[in-house]
């Protein structure tokens, strides 16, 4: 089960009508209180620094250009998120790396595969760790565990199916264990 | 800290461990693009020449009220209060003209151009529009002075009014406020 998003933050209704009448000051605000998390689910998911700067600044431009069509029957960081979710899956496939990623069904994850090494609680390590997974794979573990998508939806914002969303979880985490095992292996025997 | 934890030598869910990575913060802000973004007119087909006239002789007025510094009347001077504003009479026809002024204001909110000129001249006018209000809420202010800010806050408010006419007036016809009217202001 995941834990909240970075992205759940509340926003006063206030300060999105006056974003919506075109207020500058209102969408500074915003851009404010957003841009961190937007950034970093743009850099999760590219894996690259200057495509998350271009991510943040696409997702912010069509925050203002789209902010009228917001109605307010979902909250707001969801609706921001679904923005910057969209570009940053956009631009992997223009780069074509999903490719990247093997579509043969995985195995499903037993209960101890769902558990982490404790070099996992280094953010530098697990950082690390995570960029050496392919684009598409990185992709869903970040969209199903940080921020709590289901497989059909992800299914849907990648354009696969439920299933390729299954393995590559399933992939990923492993993956995951084995690199950060080998990581603790080695600072327990520094 | 997370890495303060890396020594618990516990093991962690997926989730947990990904919750735990701080916050990634850009190289540089995104707000400069987004603001001149904001700032910038937004394209439309250009309207008779004529309307766009009208409405740079509109926003020019206003830019005029905007820049015009709050400060005291000089004897006789254009700034002076007319002999006898400061009847009592006088100062509710004021307040009662700024208050339908305001109403009108607030009836036609909602319905902006969208054009990143109308909005800069907005945020000018409310600027503006503060700053009076907080000069009236002097309580030490002279009967003259409070009448002539009154006389100002109304000035600002009928060109406001009129300058959001005349901005409807020139979207109807498919115009636009172009970067020339900020430049006047």
């Amino acid at each position: 089960m995941s834990l909240p998003s970075a992205f759940a933050i509340d926003v006063p209704e206030a300060l999105l009508r006056r974003a919506q009448r075109g207020e500058a000051s209102a969408f500074e605000q915003l851009y404010r209180r957003f841009e961190r998390p937007v950034f970093t689910l743009a850099l999760r998911l590219t894996g690259q620094r200057e495509e998350a700067q271009d991510v943040l600044q696409d997702t912010m431009l069509k925050l203002f250009d789209r902010i009228g069509e917001f109605r307010g029957e979902s909250p707001f960081w969801g609706w921001l998120r679904q923005i910057a979710v969209n570009e940053a899956l956009m631009r992997l496939r223009k780069r074509a790396r999903q490719g990247e990623a093997d579509d043969t069904d995985e195995e499903a994850l037993e209960a101890h595969d769902l558990l982490l090494p404790p070099a996992a609680a280094d953010a530098a390590l697990l950082g690390q760790a995570l960029q050496r997974l392919p684009d598409a794979t990185r992709s869903v573990l970040w969209l199903y565990h940080a921020e709590g998508y289901t497989h059909d939806e992800i299914a849907g914002l990648m354009g696969k199916t439920a299933s390729f969303s299954k393995s590559q979880l399933a992939r990923g985490t492993r993956r995951l264990r084995e690199l950060l095992r080998i990581e603790t292996e080695v600072h327990s025997h520094a | 800290m997370p890495d303060d934890n890396r020594h618990d030598g516990r093991e962690l869910t997926v989730a947990e461990a990904l919750s735990r990575l701080p916050l990634e913060t850009p190289d540089r802000s995104a707000w400069p693009v987004l603001a001149a973004r904001i700032h910038a007119t937004t394209e439309r087909p250009r309207g008779p020449r004529w309307p766009f006239a009208l409405a740079a002789a509109a926003a020019a007025v206003l830019a005029l009220a905007l820049v015009l510094p709050l400060r005291p009347a000089g004897p006789g001077g254009a700034d002076a209060a007319p002999k006898g504003l400061a009847d009592a009479a006088a100062l509710q026809a004021l307040m009662q003209e700024s208050a339908q002024l305001e109403a009108l204001l607030a009836s036609i909110s909602g319905t902006e151009s969208g054009s990143a000129n109308a909005l800069l001249l907005g945020l000018a006018f409310e600027d503006r529009l503060r700053e009076i209000d907080a000069a009236l809420a002097d309580p030490t202010l002279a009967d003259d002075a409070e009448a002539l800010l009154w006389r100002r806050r109304v000035a600002l408010l009928r060109d406001y009014a009129s300058l959001r006419g005349t901005e409807q007036w020139v979207a109807m016809q498919g115009g636009q406020f172009e970067g020339d009217l900020v430049a006047t202001y």
